[in-house]
């Protein structure tokens, strides 16, 4: 095991610049949030990592991390144009700090809702990924590759929860888009019910930072969904929940489905009788009341 | 699978040859950066969320909607329609029993809470929850989160190790595969110097692997700096061995104290060691690599004498850091190779090796610098080292074979090292001796360099150690501790500082040689001796007083010659004269009749100043001219005695200087 490990070490230190001269930019030229105020400097790897975790430490300290990315957007929309462009004289070894420092910035984005005129944050960020990930095939910083590895798995549950928060947080005076909202939650579900387990079992057969951060970062994304549809349900209680036709919207059950999924997926319940059918009515109800406790259990931690 | 030293090669070299020097050192620096990762947030949830969400939890509860029904405690929480479709909650319009209703469900949701978590949640929700969102992401865990054994780790620290140094000395790549000359004479060793199963046990990084990641960045720095040092892994090999093993074995015979000595010895080993060793072995390679000194033995004993001793661990052990500072080791380290590679037979005996002489000079040496020696030779001045190195050399240089034939080969190994400690430490207590009679006690420092006193000694210690009679005493001599003391007394009496370091060096190499090669004719072979034995004495202080007086009297005018060179050239030849011409005349005569002899050459010197400032043209001299008279007379002068000044008239001296006018300009020399 050590030899081999220490083979990849080598190996992968050996050709890791070979792999990173091949680099090519993501070619994501429309930045969004773009200020036309933007410098258009190269990437400096070094300063700008710098940069970055100056903006993620004045972040961290939000609670409701949507208004502290709001904040520094013009930050974050510097970096993304610097990092983007990677000089044309700059050593290949570059590239891939680079990119990843890109993919850092452009996943800060992703809770925030897609502007008329410019790409889809959410889409940027995954183009962002999938480029970093083409780098890490013969790269040899594995952390970047692992942090790209946990925006990969983590990115659509936390787009989908912020779309929900986004939803709940709307003014009880804009009328809810039903077609929409259930739309991102019952897409919500099917992947948690489709994806999860494979990440999570992944996670629990190595334990590594990174796998760790998944786990966390799902479970805080199910945590926000569940504030989020709580909140939904709480504006359907209030006469909101009825169709253009009258009819009562079950989004008890498209929220009851997606919290009994995620109850399943990272195996939350102390009994596994539910597992088989988890969105039959009583199991449905029963584990997204786990994932309620959990989550509160989570909040108060937390707070 | 076991990691052979082999693939540990190509590990670590592998690093050192990805490429070019800009892309490791960009390689490292990316690395050597950890960052964070921000990943979502968990809510946390107020008063009013935490309402709703037990409202939710009730709706969810099937088993509780007999609660919510006609009669129930929460019958007025949700509408029937709610209640029968089970899959869209809708709460009734809120009644006066709300509030409480809503409080009830609060209850329902914290008993649960406090009942229904099972411990594999609860620890999972705890495990992954952390109000800073961040994700650290260290260059240091990262790779130990793949959990390589503690020999691939350790082979791993070996590559961050050659990393380090490229990065920051980036041209160490560009040396031709030198680098890994050194990492390829490292590996024979590797068995020897790390833990192997210690380390696969999961066990801390023992003595061993670290001093070799010490040795290793060293010795890399130094060739980066140095390339021309390295020319051959054979010539490297014995030497890392013969370094690093002896160490590892001295602090690992110590139970207990490892640490502090691997403190100590890491400070020590930086750097200094491995790049003195590296020009020692190099600058003496001949004698190191192709003799019979049996070098990587050698080597490890020389290493092991001075920096075993250095951060010994033993309370009755020799402890030279604390006597010379970690500089002053290195610097004695240096010395002893240099010393050892003229001279392997003061190491070695027959065939097996012996180091408690050189270990017992290294002692004594200290104590010498401790107890005898004047300011700036004592131990707090930091000179303690330049003159141990001093006295290496005069070992290395005149470790005579007649002290080996005299001591016999039994005895040989404890001969030579109280010999040579004993010289210093004569030669010590005789300077320190004379400045005391003088009025001068810091005049060493203020006319000499460390460089320049330093030299001083050994100047003297190299006249005396080529003369076995003097050197070839195993305790205290009398003869050489006089000449140091007059010496000392001699340069206390420069009030004025006519003669510079550089003269001085000279006059007292005279003096020593001279005292060498006449034993106590004018110098005296014992402190108790009459005023006879300082005829040397009196006449370097005769010229001196004569010499300071026209300073006084003329300052510099035109024929006012005798100071600096000529002052220098005067006494030297003083000297050489009366050993020559006095001491069979001397020895015959009272004090008062040796008084006169040596007042008489004050009397000449005043003689031929008297002409040299004069106003006929005749007579002025210049120094050179100055200098040939005084020599041209001097030797009849000290022969005669009382009225042999008179008897020398100006034309007497005019003529002499006529018939010699070409060859004045030899007695600069």
């Amino acid at each position: 095991m050590s030899l081999s490990y220490l083979k990849g070490f080598i190996a992968a230190s050996v050709v890791w610049g070979a792999g990173c001269a091949t680099t090519q930019t993501s070619g994501n030229s429309n930045t969004n949030y773009t200020d036309a105020t933007v410098k258009q400097s190269h990437c400096q790897y070094g300063k700008d990592l710098v940069s970055l975790e100056n903006i993620k430490d004045a972040i961290s300290k939000f609670d409701d991390q949507s208004i502290a990315v709001l904040k520094n957007i013009d930050d974050i929309n510097q970096l993304i144009a610097k990092t983007e462009n990677i000089s044309s004289s700059s050593r290949p070894e570059d590239a891939l700090g680079c990119r990843f420092l890109e993919m850092e910035a452009r996943v800060l984005l992703i809770e925030m809702p897609p502007q008329e005129g410019q790409s889809d944050p959410y889409t940027s960020a995954q183009e962002a990924i999938e480029d970093v990930k083409t780098l890490c095939t013969t790269t040899s910083d594995r952390r970047m590759c692992s942090v790209a590895g946990l925006h990969d798995a983590t990115l659509f549950s936390r787009r989908s929860a912020a779309e929900l928060k986004r939803i709940a947080d709307s003014g009880s005076n804009v009328p809810i888009n039903w077609e929409a909202t259930r739309s991102v939650t019952q897409s919500f579900a099917n992947h948690v019910n489709t994806k999860w387990p494979v990440l999570l079992r992944s996670s629990q057969e190595q334990e590594n930072v990174t796998n760790a951060a998944i786990e966390r970062s799902l479970f805080a994304s199910a945590c926000t969904a569940d504030d989020a549809m709580t909140k939904i349900n709480r504006r359907v209680s209030l006469n909101f929940n009825r169709d253009q036709n009258g009819n009562l919207v079950p989004y008890g059950k498209d929220s009851g489905e997606l919290l009994a999924y995620i109850a399943v997926a990272m195996d939350l319940s102390p009994d596994d009788s539910c597992y088989r059918n988890p969105v039959e009515g009583n199991c449905r109800g029963r584990l997204a009341n786990i994932v309620h406790l959990a989550c509160l259990r989570a909040g108060e931690n937390a707070g | 699978m076991i990691l052979s030293p082999a693939l540990f090669m190509t590990a670590v070299s592998g690093v050192i040859q990805l490429g070019k020097a800009a892309r490791h050192a960009r390689r490292d620096q990316l690395l050597s950066q950890d960052f964070s990762v921000l990943t979502t947030r968990f809510p946390v949830h107020d008063s009013q969320e935490i309402e709703w969400m037990a409202v939710d939890y009730v709706y969810r509860r099937r088993d509780l909607h007999h609660h919510c029904r006609l009669g129930g405690e929460l019958d007025s929480l949700f509408t029937e329609q709610s209640l029968a479709s089970g899959d869209a909650m809708e709460l009734a319009k809120p009644t006066a029993r709300h509030r409480s209703q809503v409080a009830s469900c609060v209850d329902f949701l914290y008993e649960a809470l406090r009942n229904e978590i099972p411990d594999a949640v609860d620890s999972k929700i705890l495990r992954n929850t952390a109000l800073d969102p961040r994700i650290q992401y260290i260059h240091k865990e990262w790779f130990t989160s793949t959990k390589p054994s503690g020999w691939a780790r350790f082979g791993l620290e070996l590559a961050d190790v050659a990393l380090d140094v490229i990065g920051s000395q980036p041209q160490v790549l560009g040396f031709d595969k030198k680098a890994e000359g050194i990492l390829e004479g490292l590996i024979p060793s590797l068995d020897v110097l790390v833990d192997r199963v210690k380390l696969d046990g999961g066990g801390e990084q023992g003595f061993g692997e670290r001093l070799v990641k010490t040795f290793v960045h060293s010795a890399l720095v130094s060739v980066s700096q140095h390339p021309d040092l390295v020319t051959s892994k054979e010539r490297w090999q014995p030497v890392i061995h013969g370094m690093i093993e002896p160490l590892k074995a001295e602090v690992e015979t110590s139970e207990g104290l490892e640490f502090l000595a691997h403190e100590k010895l890491t400070r020590v080993v930086s750097g200094s060691m491995v790049h003195g060793a590296l020009v020692a072995i190099n600058n003496n390679a001949d004698a190191f690599l192709k003799g019979d000194a049996g070098t990587k033995k050698l080597m490890g004993e020389i290493t092991r004498t001075v920096l075993g001793d250095a951060v010994s661990i033993r309370p009755d052990a020799f402890n030279i850091v604390d006597a010379l500072s970690e500089v002053g080791a290195l610097k004695v380290y240096e010395a002893t190779l240099k010393t050892a590679s003229k001279r392997p037979e003061l190491f070695m005996r027959g065939r097996s090796l012996e180091t408690n002489s050189a270990r017992q000079f290294l002692q004594n040496m200290v104590t010498v610098m401790q107890d005898m020696a004047p300011p700036p030779f004592d131990a707090n001045s930091g000179f303690g080292s330049e003159i141990m190195s001093a006295a290496l050399d005069v070992v290395g240089e005149y470790g005579t074979t007649r002290i080996q034939g005299k001591a016999g080969n039994k005895d040989w190994d404890t001969a030579w090292a109280d010999v040579y400690s004993h010289l210093f430490a004569d030669l010590m207590s005789g300077l320190k001796l004379g400045i005391s009679k003088g009025n001068r006690g810091e005049v060493l420092q203020q006319l000499f360099t460390r460089e320049q006193a330093v030299d001083l000694v050994k100047v003297m210690a190299g006249h005396i150690a080529s003369h076995p009679h003097m050197a070839a005493g195993r305790s205290a001599n009398s003869e050489v501790k006089e000449i140091a003391r007059i010496a000392a007394q001699a340069i206390s009496s420069d009030e004025l500082g006519l003669l510079n370091a550089h003269d001085w060096r000279s006059v007292v190499s005279v003096m020593t040689l001279t005292a060498a090669r006449n034993p106590g004719v004018l110098f005296s072979v014992n402190a108790e001796d009459s005023m006879g034995h300082e005829v040397g004495l009196e006449l370097i202080q005769q010229v001196l007083r004569k010499a300071g007086d026209l300073m006084q009297r003329e300052g510099r005018v035109t024929g006012s010659v005798l100071f600096g060179e000529t002052l220098r050239e005067a006494l030297k030849v003083t000297i050489k004269a009366a050993n020559a011409n006095l001491v069979r005349v001397i020895e015959k005569k009272t004090t008062g009749d040796q008084k006169a002899h040596i007042q008489e050459v004050g009397l000449f010197i005043e003689k031929l100043n008297s002409m040299s400032l004069s106003d006929d043209p005749s007579t002025t001299m210049n120094a050179d001219e100055w200098l040939f008279v005084f020599k041209y007379f001097i030797s009849h002068i000290l022969e005669n005695g009382v009225g042999a000044v008179d008897e020398i008239q100006a034309v007497d001296i005019i003529e002499a200087l006529k018939a010699e006018t070409g060859d004045v300009n030899s007695w600069s020399n």
